[in-house]
């Protein structure tokens, strides 16, 4: 398997004779609000490492235009993967596989939110913000869903990078410009982001498989996938260091940091040694610390920075 | 599903529990687009006494 196009998947995702009369709820799973509260954190962050102050309603209003363009971009990418949503288990319950919200509506709705995010943006915030969620949104919904996804097994590596633009874009939304501090946050994130979710493509391997999508797990086999989890791991454990290597944040984010990510390469370890009967356990535990870590490294920074400033 | 296509529709196929879920998701669109013109017109507050209070004495 070279490349999966959707023609070849055949999937007929036909719509519930009542979908036009999708709920509000099933609106806002269209907009994956998990993924979004990761954005939303992570944006926030960089808005407020920030060496500006923003007015609350200014910040406020970027961080719910930011989540917006977030929601926008899963809509549009819930609208094109609904053939191979229909054949995973895990997807399968979404709101246009499951036939609760057309596929038009889902397209639809993500261009408005898509428009709307990024022209209210750029009216009430700034034009360089307004640019990067635009491209942010383009990534993930074009080059990632569209074109990545479905022909290599480094999809994610290289999607993974529209997933590391929020704090970028929460930077830029205070301060107008981009500079070193948000682009570590970026590479952060972007290293994060194959262990974190090689982790998951390994439990759910038989799904992608299916689905035909071109994962690590499925081209090259676990071993090399836990092989690739172990390197990124490490990697991602000096990248965590650059904020106190370069002198904006202190020892206490340095030790904090440290410590999370030895546990982390620990269970990449782990993982790697794992019998194939345990694999999916230590797989499973890896994804999960994999989301705390992602959570508490960002909330070191903001304290470390109060902490430097005597608070 | 099988409980809407059960319930009696009119004449556009529109049953009573699909109808409540069109109300409730205008409902929520009206207080969506209400929060954005309350959001333009605080951000436009501040913008202007952000430019009032640095204005050129």
């Amino acid at each position: 398997m070279s490349q999966t196009n959707k023609a070849e998947l055949e999937i007929n995702v036909e719509p519930a004779p009542f979908a036009e009369a999708g709920s509000a709820a099933d609106f806002i799973s269209l907009m994956k609000p998990r993924v979004m509260s990761l954005v939303v954190f992570t944006a926030l962050i960089g808005l407020v490492m920030a060496p500006a102050s923003v007015h609350p309603v200014v910040g406020v209003s970027a961080i719910i235009l930011i989540a917006l363009g977030a929601g926008a971009s899963a809509a549009l990418n819930m609208w094109y993967d609904a053939d191979i949503d229909a054949v995973m288990a895990r997807t399968q319950s979404r709101p246009v596989p499951a036939g609760r919200i057309t596929s038009e509506d889902a397209l639809m709705f993500g261009l408005w939110m898509s428009g709307l995010s990024v022209l209210s943006m750029a009216v009430l915030i700034n034009y360089v913000t307004a640019a990067l969620l635009a491209f942010t949104i383009f990534f993930y919904a074009v080059v990632y869903t569209m074109f990545l996804k479905r022909r290599t097994a480094q999809n994610i590596v290289i999607g993974g990078a529209a997933g590391a633009f929020p704090p970028v874009i929460g930077w830029a939304s205070a301060t107008g410009s981009v500079s070193l501090e948000p682009l570590i946050f970026f590479l952060i994130i972007f290293v994060w982001t194959p262990p974190h979710f090689w982790a998951l493509a390994l439990i759910k391997n038989d799904d992608y498989r299916a689905a035909q999508i071109p994962m690590m797990p499925v081209m090259h086999g676990p071993v090399a996938t836990m092989r690739q989890i172990l390197i990124y791991s490490l990697a991602l454990g000096v990248t965590v260091m650059l904020p106190y290597l370069f002198g904006f944040s202190g020892l206490f984010y340095a030790l904090g940091a440290g410590i999370l990510s030895f546990i982390f390469i620990g269970l990449a370890s782990l993982l790697m040694l794992s019998p194939p009967a345990r694999r999916d356990r230590f797989a499973g535990m890896l994804f999960a610390y994999s989301i705390f870590y992602l959570f508490v490294i960002f909330t070191l920074l903001p304290v470390d920075r109060l902490m430097a400033s005597g608070v | 599903m099988a409980n809407e296509t059960n319930q009696e529709a009119d004449e556009n196929g529109w049953t009573p529990e699909l109808l409540k879920r069109r109300r409730r998701r205008a409902l929520i669109m009206a207080l969506a687009l209400a929060g954005m013109v309350g959001m333009f017109f605080l951000v436009t507050v501040v913008r202007l006494g952000e430019n009032v209070a640095n204005r050129a004495l």
